[in-house]
């Protein structure tokens, strides 16, 4: 052992050999490499073998002896791993084994260096703590599975945050943890065939990304799994807000009853929403293309102003952070504002979105209330030198139509033209030719002022106005008319009934050669509420006439009636005072002239204020009957004969037919008023000429006549003659209160019967009196 | 020739009153039931001392006559009492009758006498009373 070449040998080996005494265990003999490393030569070792001894580590040396000890008592084999102390205080850990040489009654041990190794280990062991580390503050699990379904690693974060304490689910098997996953065994068997799989599912309040990685022996057969699980709720969760933001703005985009429109830096859409498309009317087709030019020039075709429209565009673009807000007027009338601001991302101008309102509704709201509101006033205030009428016409043109025509029902059924306007004032003439044949009540104003139903027609073509005159959807009476028509370039046109005095009295033609306007419900209530004032203000108009002819016609009744008062006042006291004024010897036949004129012109007062009275009763509708049995011949005669003096006085020859018995149940002093007045009238207008009356019965009636052979009385009079304080002729001319054939029919009326005139100017004038005779 | 009143009037019982109690005054009286009666007669002649016109007549009423007889030289100059039954007349249409004098009905008869007075000659052939 202690030959050279067995030292050499051992001075190769990087550890130490060493022999001890079995009986005093002292070292001797100790050699090999790892003394280099203690700082020993091997001179050193050989001089003092004791020196292993004393470079053992104070806290290994009494285990080392004790080992040494054991050994050396019962022989058998025994290790340790212990420190020695180098030369230069270095420690070094070296593992010895101790065993019993069996010839030589030695404790033979081997100390082998472990330094290095250990250090190496340590090393890997921190890299592998490290590793561990990181994997398990990884946001995953990570799982490796043998080729038995048994679990060999856990780790990473996840593994905590779903509740697995570290370790607890290695060695079991796989299915045994996730017993709730069913989708797992088909997963296992394919991954554990060797192909790899990335599922995703939710589990324990999370989403999980899975990576399933087979593993494989040194052979090339499948050999078990590695599982990693990314939790991708984090992930989940900023995608769902991101999907959550997108569909909220896509909701509110199309919830919206604005049109929106996205253009890019560059022009091109971007995005808009469908609302936009109607709004425009923008054929789904051109929609998709999203190419902004094309759909702008789609989009001008429509508008008023499409000029306007574009160089509005080009200045908006020149100034790419302006926020913009104006109005967009249609050529169907339509009206939209438009509002514009730059979109912003992160300061970066990326874009701009449009918004488009459809404001037709509240605006045409405002201006129709306005209009109808300066209507009612223009309408309810005084007009001078124009009708309600022109001022209808005049108001509607150009906003609410380009020409406007009303149409007035004359009393032989057929229309004249009663206003008529249009912007271009050299087509008025034109429109006033048109004279709709009211006949036909199919079509048109005729249908109109037939039914009273309003009516609208748009989208009229010039082909719908061709043809025959009887072909076309209108009811003007020429074929030159409808030409007129077609000239003017009608294209829509709304009609409503004029009403007045509780009647239609017309019909008022709105109508527009603009091709994109279509009158609607809203067009058609204006243009109603306007007929409908336009109607007001010709009965406010009518009645404020009549009212001033009432007042008129009252003035001259008191002045009539002062004058009729007077008369026989002014008789009676030149009467009177002749009689006074003349002395005793008067004759007799001077008195008795006197007395007889104040006598007669005092009754004539007297019926001047029963009329007064009578008038007053039957305007009180207190006109009360006393039937009675009565001879209307019989009654005729007596009356002539009342009226005998006055005959003669007037010139007048008086004759009378009348049936025997003709009998019916009247009033008498009432029928004895209708006789003497009309008597009274005839001797009055008649004067000098005969007069004619006859009573006969005509079937279940009695006819009574008075005919005479007076002035007469025009045609548009007739009717006029029996309303209150009228008359024929000049108050100038003849006296009278102009009560007496106002009151004769009031009082035929209360019998039930009528009264009618007949006259020829100049020629006399025949009442007739129909009476039932019950 | 100087004639006596003429009286046009279409009531027969003012104009024969008239007539009687101007006759019992001493007057010459002449009498018209309307213009046209009147105009026919004074075109005949006739030039009576005054004119006492009632102004509502048929036929022909009294601002028609007035207006004929200004328009003719030989009738203007004849002094006419207008006898108005509407009141008062207006001042414009005074002025188109150009009347003597205006007399409203109902008027005193003691007034007519004296202005027939102030116009006419008594014939005095029977004054009868005072």
């Amino acid at each position: 052992m202690n030959s050279p070449a067995t030292i050499d040998l051992l001075g190769r080996l990087d550890a130490v050999a060493f022999a001890a005494d079995k009986k005093t265990l002292r070292i001797t003999f100790a050699a090999g490499g790892a003394l280099g490393r203690l700082g020993f030569s091997a001179d050193e070792a050989t001089g003092d073998a004791q020196f292993l001894i004393k470079r053992l580590h104070p806290d290994d040396r009494e285990r080392f002896l004790a080992l040494l000890q054991g050994v050396a008592a019962d022989g058998k084999e025994r290790r340790l791993e212990h420190r020695m102390v180098s030369a230069d205080g270095a420690e070094r850990w070296f593992r010895t084994e101790m065993h019993v040489a069996q010839s030589e009654g030695q404790v033979l041990g081997l100390m082998i260096d472990l330094t290095d190794a250990r250090r190496t280990a340590e090393a890997l062991h921190a890299t592998e703590a490290h590793l561990r580390q990181v994997l398990d503050n990884a946001p995953v699990i990570l799982l490796a599975v043998d080729k038995n379904g048994i679990v060999t690693l856990t780790a990473g974060k996840g593994t905590r945050a779903i509740g697995h304490r570290p370790g607890q689910s290695v060695g079991r098997n796989i299915f045994d943890i996730y017993p709730e996953e069913t989708e797992l065994h088909g997963i296992v068997r394919r991954v554990m065939a060797g192909e790899e799989l990335t599922t995703t599912n939710h589990a324990r309040g999370a989403w999980w990304d899975m990576h399933w990685t087979p593993l494989f022996d040194a052979e090339g057969r499948p050999d078990g799994f590695t599982a990693v699980s990314v939790n991708l709720t984090d992930a989940r969760v900023a995608q769902g807000n991101l999907a959550h933001s997108n569909a909220l703005l896509r909701a509110t985009l199309e919830a919206t009853t604005d049109g929106i429109l996205v253009v890019d830096g560059q022009g091109n859409v971007v995005d808009c929403n469908a609302r936009f498309g109607e709004m425009w009317k923008v054929p789904p087709e051109l929609l998709t293309t999203r190419n902004d030019e094309r759909m702008l020039a789609f989009a001008i075709t429509q508008l008023r102003d499409p000029e306007g429209f574009l160089a509005r565009i080009d200045e908006i673009y020149a100034n790419p952070l302006s926020v913009t807000h104006d109005i967009i007027e249609f050529l169907d009338g339509r009206i939209f504002e438009r509002d514009s601001r730059p979109q912003l991302v992160d300061g970066a101008n990326v874009g701009r979105v449009w918004g488009f309102r459809d404001v037709t509704a509240e605006r045409r709201a405002t201006r129709r209330a306005t209009f109808l509101a300066a209507a009612s006033k223009i309408l309810a205030g005084p007009l001078e030198n124009v009708t309600p009428l022109d001022v209808v016409a005049r108001m509607t043109v150009p906003w609410l139509c380009d020409w406007c025509h009303i149409l007035l029902v004359e009393e032989d059924g057929s229309a004249s033209s009663a206003a008529a306007h249009h912007h271009d004032a050299s087509k008025i003439e034109l429109i006033r030719r048109m004279r709709p044949d009211l006949r036909k009540s199919d079509r048109g104003v005729g249908r109109v002022i037939a039914t009273g139903e309003p009516s609208i027609a748009n989208d009229i073509a010039d082909e719908m106005l061709g043809g025959a005159l009887d072909s076309v959807p209108v009811s003007l009476q020429t074929r030159d008319q409808v030409d007129i028509l077609r000239s003017l370039g009608l294209r829509a046109r709304m009609l409503v009934p004029l009403h007045a005095r509780g009647q239609i009295i017309g019909c008022i033609v709105f109508a527009t050669a603009n091709p994109h306007r279509r009158y609607d419900q809203d067009d058609l209530n204006v243009a109603m509420d306007l007929a409908q004032r336009a109607g007001l203000a010709i009965d406010n108009q009518r009645l404020y006439q009549t009212s001033k002819q009432a007042v008129a016609l009252r003035d001259e009744f008191l002045s009539v009636a002062s004058h009729e008062l007077r008369t026989p006042v002014t008789s009676a006291l030149i009467a009177v005072q002749s009689a006074l004024s003349v002395g005793d010897e008067a004759p007799v036949s001077f008195l008795r002239q006197a007395l007889g004129s104040a006598e007669r012109q005092t009754r004539r007062l007297g019926k001047l204020v029963d009329a007064l009275l009578d008038v007053s009763r039957i305007q009180a509708g207190r006109l009360e009957l006393q039937r009675e049995p009565l001879d209307l011949g019989a009654l005729a005669r007596e009356a002539v004969a009342l009226l005998a003096e006055d005959a003669r006085r007037a010139g007048c020859d008086v004759s009378v037919e009348a049936d025997e018995a003709l009998v019916g149940r009247w009033d008498r002093a009432r029928m004895d008023q209708v006789l003497s007045n009309l008597l009274g009238n005839a001797l009055k207008y008649g004067a000098g000429a005969p007069i004619h009356v006859s009573a006969r019965r005509d079937g279940e009636r009695a006819r009574l006549i008075v005919r005479d052979h007076g002035i007469g009385i025009a045609e548009s009079e007739r009717e006029r003659i029996f309303e209150r304080f009228e008359r024929a002729v000049s108050s100038k001319h003849y006296g009278g209160l102009g009560l007496g054939l106002y009151i004769v029919r009031r009082v035929v009326d209360a019998h039930g019967g009528e009264i009618r005139c007949e006259s020829t100017p100049g020629a006399g004038a025949t009442f007739t009196v129909a009476l039932p005779l019950q | 020739m100087a004639g006596g009143v003429l009286v046009v009037e279409d009531d027969e019982d003012i104009r024969a009153d008239l007539a009687a109690i101007l006759r019992v005054k001493g007057f010459a009286v002449e009498e018209a039931a309307n213009g046209k009666e009147a105009l026919a007669h004074l075109r005949d002649g006739a030039r009576p001392c005054l004119i006492v016109l009632d102004l509502m007549m048929p036929v022909m009423n009294g601002w028609e006559l007035r207006t004929a007889m200004l328009e003719e030289a030989a009738l203007a100059h004849i002094p006419v009492v207008v006898v108005s039954g509407k009141g008062r007349i207006a001042a414009d249409e005074e002025a188109t009758l150009a009347p003597a004098a205006v007399l409203v009905k109902p008027f005193e008869l003691s007034e007519l006498l004296e202005l027939v007075g102030r116009y006419c000659p008594r014939d005095g052939a029977a004054p009868a009373g005072r």
